[in-house]
């Protein structure tokens, strides 16, 4: 078991399995004792991290078939692919439902996700960012994503106009 | 001094330094980028500025430039393109951000920036561009030459095609024209008629 503390305080033990989700804790565990503090990530966050990387450990046990793989990496050939796909279709949907969450607890477990080097955390967090901003202007995306706008009256006229004609049917 | 406002000097004064280590809690964090797998969780990075705005604002420019490549790479075609373009109208850094991935058309063979259309390139480019004004008609005419030869596809094209296929379907209630004239042996003009007034 290893022992991880959140910066309040709060103290949660996890199976290597569950912890070497992240590549950070992997390196670390290989050269120190097995009490992990992570100053900057919250308990609250570290518990929903810790959760997801439960979920992935048990899974992840159980590699697939090469050929169920290989049929997975087939069907996503078609784009350019950033995200390694999660092939299992119930993973699939459980992350899903683990991404139902507002942009600043996404925020949260991005920054803690990228902190502890969890990439299919990442990835799955910023495809969903992306996601959210498909479709929208740019002040729905800064009024979803609370971020100020930091134009001048006058560059955000020149931007209108640039712009205009492509969002008028909206 | 009354008990109460000595509480509330320390609450608030508590409230203040909280918000700051919270500033740079957050500016450390900025240090660790994406793919990065050595080094402590101790380790404190040199502190980046620290911005006043929302968080997903500063989010580190490496998961911002992530996000926007899956956009950009979503769709090479209008209207799709668009999600990139309001992500450049959103703030100065996610501006900067879109325009360090957004590659010129002559280089991806994308339209993105509607502005793209009016940028003059160098006479031997394979996009040349250039105005007249129809004094008859009191309207711009904006000649899109393309150099097929010098393309490696067709994509180019047909997403030019989009772009001004949208273009026609947004201004067709204000009966600007957008035609795409002719075609000749090696080049392919599009004509853009925008009136004076716009």
């Amino acid at each position: 078991m290893i022992k991880l503390v959140s910066g309040d305080g709060a103290e949660f033990e996890v199976e290597e399995e569950v912890a070497f989700q992240s590549k950070i804790i992997k390196d670390i565990v290989a050269d120190a004792d097995d009490v992990i503090p992570l100053p900057t990530v919250s308990s609250k966050v570290l518990i929903q991290v810790i959760e997801y990387c439960r979920k992935h450990a048990a899974v992840n046990s159980f590699p697939l078939s090469p050929s169920s793989s290989a049929a997975a990496a087939a069907s996503s050939s078609s784009s350019i692919s950033y995200s390694k796909p999660v092939s299992d279709p119930a993973l699939r949907a459980w992350d899903n439902e683990f991404v139902k969450l507002n942009n600043s607890s996404l925020f949260d477990i991005v920054i803690a996700a990228n902190y502890l080097d969890i990439e299919e955390l990442v990835d799955l967090v910023l495809e969903t960012v992306a996601d959210r901003i498909k479709g929208k202007q740019a002040q729905e995306i800064r009024r979803q994503f609370n971020i100020e706008n930091d134009f001048t009256p006058e560059e955000e006229e020149a931007l209108r106009r640039e712009n205009s004609w492509a969002f008028q049917n909206n | 001094m009354s008990f109460r406002s000595i509480v509330r000097d320390v609450r608030d004064g508590f409230g203040s330094l909280s918000r700051r280590s919270f500033d740079l809690r957050l500016s450390s964090l900025i240090g660790h980028r994406r793919g990065k797998s050595q080094g402590s969780v101790l380790e404190l990075h040199d502190p980046c500025p620290v911005f006043h705005q929302s968080r997903w604002a500063s989010l580190p420019p490496e998961l911002l430039r992530d996000v926007i490549r899956r956009l950009e790479a979503s769709e090479s075609t209008w209207p799709s393109r668009k999600h990139v373009v309001a992500c450049a109208a959103v703030c100065r850094s996610w501006r900067e951000m879109c325009k360090e991935i957004v590659r010129c058309p002559e280089v991806t063979g994308k339209l993105t920036f509607p502005v793209s259309l009016k940028q003059p390139g160098p006479r031997d480019g394979t996009i040349q561009c250039f105005i007249k004004r129809d004094k008859s008609k009191l309207t711009y005419r904006l000649y899109l030459c393309l150099n097929p030869c010098k393309f490696p596809s067709l994509s180019f094209i047909l997403n030019f095609s989009s772009i001004f296929f949208s273009l026609n379907t947004c201004h067709e209630a204000n009966n600007t024209k957008y035609v795409a004239v002719s075609v000749w042996t090696s080049v392919v003009v599009y004509i853009l008629n925008i009136p004076y007034k716009n």
